[in-house]
């Protein structure tokens, strides 16, 4: 009789821990399945989302391409504008569908030229605007027909199937569009780097930059697939490291000596003009500092190249100065330097007809003639107004195209 | 007796008038410039002074903070092109020279109205130093301030992406994935601010998978400073990708501009 009660006992335990554990367990089960069907039905949302949008922006770039009414021309891009930044969002929320793939480079794209139409008032009898109408509405048929096979293959409820299984389908089907615009072998642009041709001449120069000896040099020629190629010289000075590059001109393209600071005794006044005579004996005279900034005993000064007395506000370096003994410790160039010459402004407007374009809340301060990149990265002649804004004062710049009257950049200083 | 004791008084008021005095002039005399000058951008108690007058004559009304900004920049070039002097915006021996003759009546312990309060180094009376500028730009877990238009928040949330996406990497690593960001911050194709670009869905690994809420180190921050700085090692990439991870077709595609330890950057 013990025994039995015993045996009896044992198995309704193991039945009840048993019964509960496969509770516990298929109620988990139950909630990852549920969890992995509300992600898909998210991926086939925003894919779906995108694909009613791509049709959208299709019919809004025929519209564009239909109409000369500078009204009607306006409306139908900023139709475009707001499809194609729609479409982006959409695509974002798939995974592998952000920034970086194809899908979202091209709608950032027709997005970023839609909205350069409005603020430049292109005309659409332009032949430029309409053969990039024309190629953009083949662009987005395109990747309509890629993506609706897609889209409407990728939700639970239409295969049947586990959530679980239909996100890597999506990633696949994503990954073949992608790479379908691939450019041709990556093999020909790899980087590939070999001993500059004069190695001995690039240390001197280097030398030449760093304004003392470098010891153990090492001379390294790195391939840009952009910029041509530039030469890498590393080494120490002072057994610290240094390292600087030059572009393929010879031109000096950043210069860095790892060296710590100590206490600060040089005024940034004076690190200013030390920063300067450097930049001269480096060959880069006709600079014009336009910021400077001291903190943890280090001074950086920004400097802007001059144009014919202009200065190009899209161009410029840096020059770290370490405070404790004034010694110039770092060089860095954008790479981005304007025309020799001053890009021609036919008929500018009036300083008085630039200052209308202000708004009443806008106080200038100062204002002078620049160089500046228009939204298609092309140097033109701007008016920089640098005032303060509203009853904060805080202080601001509006860049405006001195032919057009278009805005070009509105930066809060700081 | 009573003509000794007014006379005694009168001499002991004189006396007390002449202490007062000369109490008070040593101290305006030291809080007369140093010798340093001033340029947009530098900070300390000279600043402060300079605010100080200038605010005295109606040139400058923000606040006395001494530091040398836009607005005390406009201020000094409207002071100097009043006064005759040639309009730099820098403040030179002559500026402040003049300066000091133009405000006879100034001293730190003035009370300035609401909005323009006395501040920072200055109320000490001490002239500056070179030391005593700038301060300093990490402090604890963090960037106290920005720098080059970027929040102190922005620096920190690029420290927190270069400590997730690249610890472990060389130095140089380190700097090219903050470099990376600022090149996005620049380039049209990707979003205005700094937040946006890193939670810009599926921008970067570290998080998807949680770790840039990890504690960034010194190193990771003194990378940071550096790529905001201007240093970009990877000249321009808007794009890296760890080659042993990463099967993505489009990637491996693009045109490799550098490979510093286990990343490859691309245009």
């Amino acid at each position: 009789m013990r025994s039995w009660t015993w045996w009896a006992g044992a198995a309704a335990a193991v039945i009840a821990v048993g019964g509960a554990a496969f509770a516990w367990g298929d109620h988990e089960r139950n909630r990852a399945q549920a969890m992995a069907a509300m992600v898909d039905a998210g991926y086939s949302g925003a894919l779906r989302s995108a694909v009613a949008d791509l049709d959208s922006l299709r019919a809004a770039l025929a519209s564009a391409s239909m109409m000369a009414d500078p009204d009607s021309f306006r409306r139908h891009l900023a139709d475009v504008e707001k499809y194609a930044y729609a479409a982006q969002l959409d695509m974002a929320r798939i995974p592998d569908g952000g920034p970086d793939h194809r899908v979202n480079q091209e709608l950032h794209q027709i997005d970023l030229d839609a909205a350069h139409w409005m603020v430049t008032d292109a005309d659409p009898h332009s032949a430029s605007v309409q053969d990039a109408l024309r190629r953009a509405y083949q662009t987005v048929v395109q990747l309509e027909e890629q993506l609706q096979p897609i889209a409407w293959h990728a939700g639970p409820v239409v295969d049947g199937k586990a959530g679980t299984e239909l996100a890597p389908a999506v990633r696949n089907a994503l990954a073949r569009i992608q790479a379908s615009a691939a450019p041709p072998s990556r093999a020909a642009s790899r980087t590939t780097a070999s001993v500059a041709k004069n190695p001995t001449l690039w240390v001197r120069r280097a030398e030449q930059v760093a304004g003392q000896r470098i010891d153990k040099p090492t001379v390294r020629e790195v391939r840009d697939p952009r910029n041509g190629s530039y030469v890498l010289v590393t080494g120490s000075a002072a057994g610290r490291p240094v390292r600087i590059e030059f572009a393929s001109t010879g031109a000096l393209a950043s210069y860095r000596w790892a060296r710590p600071t100590g206490k600060a005794r040089v005024d940034l006044a004076d690190a200013a003009g030390v920063a300067s005579r450097w930049l001269q004996r480096v060959g880069l005279s006709n600079m014009v500092r336009t910021h400077a900034s001291q903190v943890d005993g280090i001074a950086r000064f920004t400097y802007q190249p001059v144009v014919q007395g202009v200065p190009a506000l899209d161009a410029s370096c840096k020059v770290v100065v370490a405070l404790d003994d004034g010694q110039v410790i770092g060089f860095y160039d954008r790479g981005k330097w304007p025309p020799k010459s001053l890009p021609p402004a036919l008929h500018p407007l009036s300083e008085r007809d630039l200052r209308a374009r202000l708004g009443p809340q806008f106080h200038v301060q100062e204002e002078q003639r620049v160089l500046a990149e228009d939204p298609n990265g092309k140097w033109v002649q701007a008016v920089a107004f640098d005032g303060t804004f509203g009853g904060s004062d805080e202080p601001y710049r509006v860049v405006l195209d001195v032919t057009t009257g278009h805005e070009l950049s509105i930066e809060r200083l700081t | 007796m009573i003509k000794a004791k007014r006379a005694i008084s009168a001499w002991a008021l004189v006396l007390a008038a002449w202490m007062a005095a000369g109490m008070s002039l040593p101290t305006a005399a030291t809080q007369a410039f140093t010798a340093r000058n001033l340029i947009y951008g530098s900070t300390g108690y000279d600043v402060d002074e300079l605010q100080g007058r200038l605010h005295l004559l109606g040139y400058y009304w923000g606040r006395i903070d001494g530091i040398f900004g836009w607005k005390t920049y406009w201020a000094v070039r409207t002071f100097q092109y009043n006064f005759g002097l040639p309009v730099t915006g820098e403040v030179d021996m002559r500026t402040k020279i003049m300066l000091v003759k133009a405000t006879p009546n100034w001293n730190s312990k003035m009370d300035f109205p609401a909005g323009a309060s006395g501040s920072s180094s200055g109320n000490s009376g001490q002239p500056a130093t070179a030391s005593d500028t700038g301060g300093t730009l990490i402090s604890g877990d963090g960037f106290t301030h920005g720098m080059d238009n970027l929040s102190a928040s922005d620096l920190n949330l690029m420290a927190h992406v270069v400590y997730g996406e690249a610890r472990g990497e060389p130095f140089e690593g380190q700097v090219a994935v903050a470099a990376v960001i600022l090149n996005r911050l620049h380039d049209p194709k990707f979003p205005k601010s700094i937040p946006a670009i890193v939670y810009q869905p599926g921008a970067f690994d570290c998080v998807n998978d949680g770790q840039i809420n990890l504690q960034p180190n010194r190193e990771a921050m003194q990378a940071v400073i550096d790529a905001v700085n201007g240093w970009d090692p990877t000249h321009g990439a808007l794009y890296y990708f760890n080659p042993a991870k990463t099967s993505n077709a489009w990637m491996w595609a693009q045109p490799e501009l550098v490979t510093i330890g286990h990343h490859i950057f691309t245009a």
